[in-house]
């Protein structure tokens, strides 16, 4: 499976990342290079999971409001600054949700359907394919966070585990059981 | 279907629109622009340090008052007491008056089994008194035996005793004293004791503030070092009302 490579970073640029989070810290405009780094990964992580374009990048933008007006806050411990934006995107889009009545969303490509159902070991019919769509609208949210995560947006479970606040372990097993669960609503 | 919308193969943003659409300059406007949340203000911390200031304060201002009013208070019950040591049997008969309308009321009921021996001899002192109650009652009348000075400083504390002895451990002899249970604040009437007589734990209603020759005799034999309760005290006011007395709980030696 193909990883994020904006993720998955060497421990030289994590600390090149580092610096600039230093520097942020004392004057909020050397924020940019981080902002233009993380805009375009954060926006598609919550465009993901809406409807509305506007609101995608709205809440974008509250998103490196707050990180730049907790940056004071951030440690670093050994995990890329893009994982403490996902969790304030996660946290944003929950209010988002709540607050703006937005609808939650899953964009699903027509590869993923075939992926998963290759996965079923079931045929590629357009039957299937509805049937697996119907079945995603009916998981429990919490699962379809998961799948999207893993199989939809390809992320390591590493990286599963620090947006979801897990271990990485349990994001596996999770994820495991989310498609399981998928699975039994799949053939039924 | 939940509240969950499914889109398949919506179209894909392309990177410089996205790109197009970041304005760093903004987030930064809007973070210079953000107001910290109230209770991080000093207008929040600041009515609560007034407020606290001043409750120290008024409570700092009003405990001298407290004070000044237990010391009154104290005084009062100093000079009540010399007053007491001059002429004791005129504070009492003249509280008496207050409780008794008429010579007759204060003659108790003749159960002699029941009322102790110290409850008689102060019923006694009251109607010497009031069989000369046309004149002023005088030092006369007062038999050096019943005046009793030393076991006065006992009903000084507004809190029950008996022989100056609050809780805990007890000598046998001052807790089946006839001074008995006694509070500056009213004449102990009747309490409840609680005690084991030999077979099981009984409670006994005793009229009068000492404890009767019975129950002090199965204390003596069945409760040596062993609490005993007294409860339910109540005792008469000089104005005449009946008040609710603190329990007492005794370990008799």
């Amino acid at each position: 499976m193909a990883v994020n490579p904006v993720y998955h970073q060497t421990k030289d640029r994590l600390l090149d990342e580092m610096t600039l989070i230093t520097f942020a810290k004392k004057d909020p405009e050397r924020f940019g290079p981080l902002y233009t780094k993380y805009h375009e990964q954060i926006f598609r992580y919550i465009y993901q999971r809406v409807d509305d374009q506007e609101l995608a990048f709205d809440v974008t933008s509250q998103v490196f409001v707050k990180a730049l007006n907790n940056l004071h806050k951030y440690e670093y411990r050994g995990v890329p600054f893009s994982s403490w934006l996902y969790r304030i995107a996660k946290s944003e889009l929950y209010q988002a949700f709540r607050d703006r009545k937005a609808r939650k969303t899953v964009n699903v490509e027509n590869m993923h359907v075939f992926e998963m159902i290759e996965e079923f070991d079931e045929d590629d019919s357009n039957e299937n394919k509805k049937k697996l769509i119907d079945c995603l609208a009916n998981l429990d949210y919490a699962d379809m966070q998961l799948l999207e995560l893993r199989y939809f947006e390809k992320r390591s479970y590493r990286e599963i585990g620090e947006i979801l606040e897990i271990t990485e372990n349990n994001a596996k097993v999770k994820s495991f059981r989310a498609l399981k669960k998928l699975k039994n609503l799949f053939v039924k | 279907m939940k509240n969950l919308k499914i889109l398949v193969n919506r179209e894909r943003l392309s990177k410089d629109y996205v790109q197009s659409k970041a304005n760093f300059g903004h987030v930064l406007s809007q973070v210079k622009n953000l107001k910290p949340p109230v209770w991080k203000t000093p207008w929040f911390y600041g009515p609560i340090a007034i407020a606290v200031v001043l409750i120290s304060l008024s409570v700092i201002a009003f405990q001298p008052v407290e004070n000044e009013k237990m010391a009154t208070l104290h005084e009062s019950n100093i000079s009540e007491r010399s007053i007491n040591n001059n002429k004791p049997i005129i504070a009492i008969a003249s509280s008496f008056e207050l409780d008794t309308p008429s010579n007759e009321e204060i003659i108790p009921p003749k159960k002699a089994g029941k009322i102790n021996e110290t409850e008689h001899e102060e019923i006694f002192i009251y109607k010497e008194v009031f069989n000369d109650s046309d004149n002023l009652p005088s030092s006369e009348f007062i038999s050096p035996k019943n005046t009793a000075p030393v076991k006065e400083e006992n009903t000084l504390s507004p809190y029950p005793n008996i022989e100056g002895v609050f809780t805990s451990e007890i000598p046998i002899d001052k807790l089946c004293s006839s001074t008995g249970i006694v509070t500056s604040k009213a004449k102990v009437i009747s309490f409840s004791i609680q005690y084991f007589n030999g077979s099981k734990d009984v409670i006994e209603k005793v009229r009068g503030s000492s404890l009767s020759k019975a129950i002090c005799n199965f204390i003596r034999k069945y409760n040596l070092k062993s609490m005993i309760f007294i409860t339910s005290i109540v005792g008469l006011t000089e104005k005449g009302s009946h008040i609710s007395i603190p329990s007492l709980n005794y370990i008799p030696i």
